[in-house]
């Protein structure tokens, strides 16, 4: 129960003074794919699930093994994506992925790519994605940043076939997984539990220094952050902008068919390191 | 011997009157008592006027010769004084001879009743009704006809609704002919058991037309209609979300409110802007000379309603106020609770030398949440502002060249102005909503009319600016409950209106009007014809048609699936966005089946077009990309059956069967999430010497929902690292939802009772109530929450109120 809604149940209960139990079974179960086209990267990864939560992972769906996953090309050529059985995270190892892995080489822009996934038990689940045609990524130089007096700005030319764009603001891992090291000695390498930024924009962002998202400051004193701009398909804006809601009688818009998910296309445009001067563990 | 003599006799005279007279007086003092609630709506006049200084006012008298109704009709006219009168009494046809010259009101008309089976009663608003009393020159009283005199009585001490069902022809063909208008008195609304007091618009609900979601929002569906299609107002003047706790209650005080004007079916031409219900609340005036009113101290809050009349009865005037305590309970013992809502109303009329009648209206509601924790702070406010003046002025001369359309006239004008303003401003700013709205208006109207027909023609003026800002930056999850982004616009619209009502013959009536509306970036008139008729098929029943065209252009940006809105954002029509449009048609039958028994049947159907629906999944980088554009219809029928007091009993039976349908954008067809198909309502009032009780069963079914068949977790695709990661901190979740408004949510019942003590035959001041909301605690579920991530996995319902018990405390004087 997120946050938001045990908050409102529990006012609602106080006030009305009751609560009703009713068991419920395991939910539906239906084929859950995560996949999308990324021409700066020679591999592209499609992810397996179940939409039913395991309880073994508490935090996604069952990953689906044996599934026979292929992309076809503009070209025709049907290419076939073995699975790749890895954690995601090292440092978690209850979270199993249910990877399929395929090198397509050179991603052809403006044409439709195919993707189709056949589980073991005969379930199809089906999509198509057109990489949008965009400018050479445009790769910055380090920035040093002071969140009390810098503000960041990036702007791009518009992108033939790009929905919208997504803007990030990432932190950096080090290479133990570790963001940095507080004076206490704990660790911090959950990606997203130290800043960071999502919006999807137009051909402009302009994020102040002081800006805050998720209940913390976007750009903490000290850490190291990419910001990266990426033009994105519609299948892409339309599944990862909206959020579902039941109150609201919302459901997530998924490209698939015979599935839930997304394939679509996401293409690096702008590319910045930044470093956040300041704090304990920082410059 | 004789001085002796004497002196037994003036000590005997001296014992009676010493003992005789204050018995003399006790009586005295019980026929001329004043009018006042709970108990004593109705007394019986005096030639004192009962205190009430209308009724005190000295009038010229007419002279001549006339029937005793006509006479008693005039001089009620003459004082500006409001009377009942059951026409088809022997009596009232009688004749009588004035002789004029100056007198009071009360004893004027108590001169024309003189020796006739006639009884006139004033009640709590100053208002008489005359009604048959036991003939004085017959020796055996008619039981028969007594009890027809006090049950007749009782049914019209309710509300004015049943004026219109009694045994009299006047009160038939002088009601309007439009169907689906009903007029509840506050004082016949408080009869059913209360929540935290008598709450007006939550116990509206109680009668045939109107519903809400759930216990947690009197945010009202009209006939099956959506909750921005109706609109509240106080003498006139619009009122934006007059709620409080985001809906558990209604801004409005009790005692400083009179009726309820309910338009549930076709409106009549002088409304517009909204497609489903207009719903007019009334001021109270205090009728009596001196400071008169009441202080309510309950669980919840406490009020105070203070007014009166100027001893020549020009002027009235009556304020009120109400807050929540319990912040300051808590800040007694050294606690914090920065939540609290206040109400403000003030109402002043006078009466001018030429008879024409002001009036000053001023209003304020204010929820207000101020939350200071360290440097984090959150200030939340929301609430409405308004004030409002009229004029009007009867008895006009007409011209020569304008007799054909009558023989007399009135004109009337109002002017209002109404702030609305929901903000929330945390410290940080990563979360901040405001939405305001301000609405300026001027209206006004002339009539010309005689015995058999009037025509109306009036106008409108008005303007709202609209503003919006809502940033959930901070929280993208919570965008589908409110529109992300900002707006402002304005809207301004004329509108010309005209009505004619005519008597075709005793039995038939006709009313037919038109309205026309302009309003700017809308291209063309808006033109919204009115026809509705009546049919007397006998003395007790009437039969009513009406077909009518609905305009609107105001639209809220809150889904209706939402079981509970806390504040409201609005939006405007404007070329790309056309108003919402919707035909109505009306079919009802009342009945007075004995004078005990009213029947009210009334069948309804909508036609609905351009309904605007926030669309979540509108893309939100194109503007007026999130609203979705629907149609759809609803149909009904309604029963209310009533029964006016008698052995002290009173209640009312409302039964509703609605059928509600909507078509998306898409072209798939729902029903929409207030489509409630059977509600029923038992409201039972018993009266003894010193208690009021009070019941109130109900049983509904299910409103729709959309059941949540699974969860999942959306997986994020990260740039940087090329790899699949989980949404921040494994949230939110995502939902796998059924059909839209597949499912129902249960029967519902439940139980209220309550019980206020009233003293012997009502003269006690100070008067406890107790009620009991759902008192054999029926779960009834007003949400479910899907939980299939916990252990185990289950469905959590919500429920509506259960076992709710609230007391409190009424001072009147």
């Amino acid at each position: 129960m997120s946050s938001r809604s045990k908050w409102a149940v529990l006012a609602l209960s106080l006030l009305g003074g009751c609560l009703d139990h009713t068991p419920l079974g395991p939910g539906a179960d239906v084929v859950l794919v995560h996949a999308v086209l990324n021409p700066t990267r020679s591999v592209q990864h499609v992810d397996v699930r179940h939409s039913t939560i395991g309880q073994v992972d508490p935090k996604g769906g069952i990953p689906v093994h044996g599934a026979t996953v292929t992309l076809t090309a503009p070209d025709g050529t049907v290419h076939v994506a073995p699975e790749v059985f890895t954690p995601s995270n090292p440092g978690d190892t209850l979270n199993f992925g249910a990877r399929y892995d395929v090198a397509l080489g050179e991603l052809t822009v403006g044409a439709s790519y195919h993707l189709r996934v056949v589980t073991a038990d005969g379930t199809i689940t089906e999509g198509d994605a057109i990489v949008p045609a965009t400018p050479p990524l445009n790769a910055m130089a380090e920035r040093r940043f002071d969140p009390a007096k810098d503000t960041l700005r990036f702007a791009w030319p518009r992108a033939s076939g790009a929905r919208a764009y997504e803007v990030r603001i990432i932190p950096q891992l080090d290479s133990s997984n570790v963001i940095f090291t507080d004076p206490s000695g704990r660790a911090y390498y959950e990606p997203y539990a130290w800043g960071g930024f999502l919006a999807y924009v137009d051909t402009s962002v302009t994020i102040a220094g002081t800006a805050r998202q998720n209940g913390a400051p976007v750009f903490q004193a000290g850490a190291r952050y990419v910001a990266i701009v990426s033009a994105v398909d519609n299948h892409y804006y339309d599944y990862f902008s909206h959020e579902s809601d039941p109150y609201t009688d919302t459901p997530l818009p998924s490209s698939l068919r015979g599935g839930i998910g997304v394939f679509g296309a996401i293409v690096p445009i702008v590319w910045q390191s930044i470093v956040v001067e300041g704090g304990p563990g920082g410059p | 011997m004789i001085r002796e003599g004497r002196m037994r006799g003036v000590l005997a005279l001296s014992s009676v009157l010493v003992f005789a007279a204050p018995q003399v007086l006790r009586a005295q003092s019980a026929a001329c008592a004043s009018p006042a609630p709970p108990a004593r709506d109705f007394v019986r006049l005096c030639a004192n006027g009962n205190g009430i200084a209308r009724l005190q006012r000295m009038v010229e008298l007419p002279s001549g010769a006339t029937t005793v109704g006509d006479a008693i009709r005039e001089i009620a006219r003459r004082g500006g004084v409001d009377v009942t009168l059951d026409a088809s009494l022997p009596a009232v046809a009688e004749r009588v001879t004035l002789a004029g010259g100056r007198q009071a009101v009360a004893e004027a008309l108590l001169l024309v009743v003189r020796r006739r089976a006639l009884e006139i009663d004033v009640g709590v608003d100053g208002g008489l009704i005359v009604v048959a009393a036991p003939d004085p020159s017959s020796r055996a009283g008619d039981a028969r006809a007594a009890a027809t005199t006090d049950s007749i009585l009782r049914a019209v001490r309710l509300s004015r609704v049943f004026v219109t069902a009694m045994p009299n022809r006047e009160g038939l063909f002088g009601a309007p002919p439009l169907v689906g208008m009903q007029t509840v008195g506050t004082r016949e609304l408080r009869l059913a058991p209360g929540f935290f007091g008598t709450d007006v618009l939550r116990n509206a609900r109680l009668l045939p037309g109107l519903s809400a979601r759930n216990d947690y929002s009197t945010a009202l569906n009209v006939r099956g209609g959506e909750s921005d299609q109706s609109i509240v107002t106080l003498d006139g003047i619009p009122l934006y979300h007059p709620f409080h706790l985001g809906g558990l209650l209604s801004s409005f005080i009790e005692p400083a409110v009179s009726h309820m004007d309910m338009f549930t079916g076709v409106f009549p031409a002088r409304y517009s802007g909204h497609l489903s219900g207009v719903l007019d609340m009334r001021s109270a005036e205090e009728p009596r000379t001196g400071v008169h009113g009441s202080a309510d101290l309950n669980l919840l809050s406490s009020s105070a309603t203070f007014g009166g009349t100027t001893t020549g009865g020009s002027t009235s005037w009556l304020i009120a106020g109400r807050r929540t305590y319990a912040d300051a309970v808590a800040a007694s013992v050294g606690q914090s609770l920065p939540y609290h809502f206040e109400d403000a109303n003030l109402h002043l009329s006078h009466r001018f030398a030429d008879g024409s009648r002001a009036e000053l209206t001023a209003y304020s509601d204010q929820d207000i949440v101020d939350y200071q924790r360290g440097p984090d702070t959150v200030l939340m406010a929301a609430g409405n502002r308004a004030v409002g003046v009229s004029w009007s002025k009867s008895g006009l001369h007409v011209p020569s060249t304008l007799s054909l359309f009558g023989e007399s006239a009135a004109l009337e004008q109002r002017a209002s102005i109404t702030a609305y303003r929901a903000s929330l401003d945390p410290h940080y700013k990563d979360i901040g909503l405001s939405s305001a709205v301000r609405d300026v208006r001027i209206a006004g109207a002339l009539s010309l009319f005689d015995s058999t027909m009037r025509h109306t023609l009036g106008y409108e003026l008005a303007r709202q600016r609209l503003s919006r800002a809502v940033n959930l930056f901070e929280a993208p999850e919570n965008r589908n409950f409110a529109p992300d982004g900002e707006s402002a616009g304005e809207l301004r619209s004329a509108a010309l209106w005209y009505e004619a009502r005519r008597q075709v013959t005793s039995a038939f009536s006709l009313e037919a009007g038109a309205r026309g509306d302009v309003v700017a970036g809308i291209g063309g008139m808006l033109l919204s014809p009115r026809v509705s008729a009546k049919l007397t098929l006998d003395p007790n029943t009437t039969v009513t048609a009406a077909v009518g065209r609905h305009a609107q252009w105001m639209h809220s940006m809150l889904r209706e699936d939402i079981p509970i809105r806390l504040v409201d954002f609005w939006i405007a029509s404007d070329s790309a966005l056309p108003p919402s449009r919707a035909w109505v048609y009306t079919l009802g039958l009342d009945r007075q089946l004995d004078p005990l028994h009213y029947l009210h049947v009334e069948l309804f159907h909508k036609q609905l077009s351009g309904l605007v629906e926030p669309d979540a999944l509108g893309d939100r980088l194109s503007s007026g990309d999130a609203i979705g554009i629907e149609r759809g219809r609803s149909s009904g029928a309604e029963i209310l059956l009533r029964q006016a007091e008698h052995n002290g009993f009173s209640g009312w039976l409302a039964y509703s069967f609605s059928l509600s349908r909507r078509t998306d954008a898409r072209g798939f067809s729902y029903a929409p999430a207030q489509d409630r198909r059977h509600e029923l309502n038992l409201v039972g009032s018993w009266r003894t010497s010193s208690y009021l009780f009070g019941a109130r069963f109900g049983l509904s079914t299910g409103t729709p929902y959309t059941k949540v068949e699974g969860v999942y977790q959306r997986e994020r695709y990260d740039p940087v690292f090329d790899d699949w990661k989980y949404d921040a901190y494994g949230g939110p979740r995502q939902y796998l939802l059924g059909p839209r408004s597949g499912e129902r949510y249960p029967l519902a019942h439940r139980l209220d009772l309550s019980l206020t003590r009233i003293g012997r035959d009502g003269s006690a001041r100070l008067t406890p109530y107790l009620g009991i909301a759902n008192v054999y605690g029926a779960l009834n579920p007003a949400v479910y929450y899907f939980d299939y991530v916990g252990s185990p996995r289950q469905r959590v319902g919500v429920s509506n109120f259960r076992f709710l018990p609230t007391f409190g405390v009424r001072y009147v004087f």
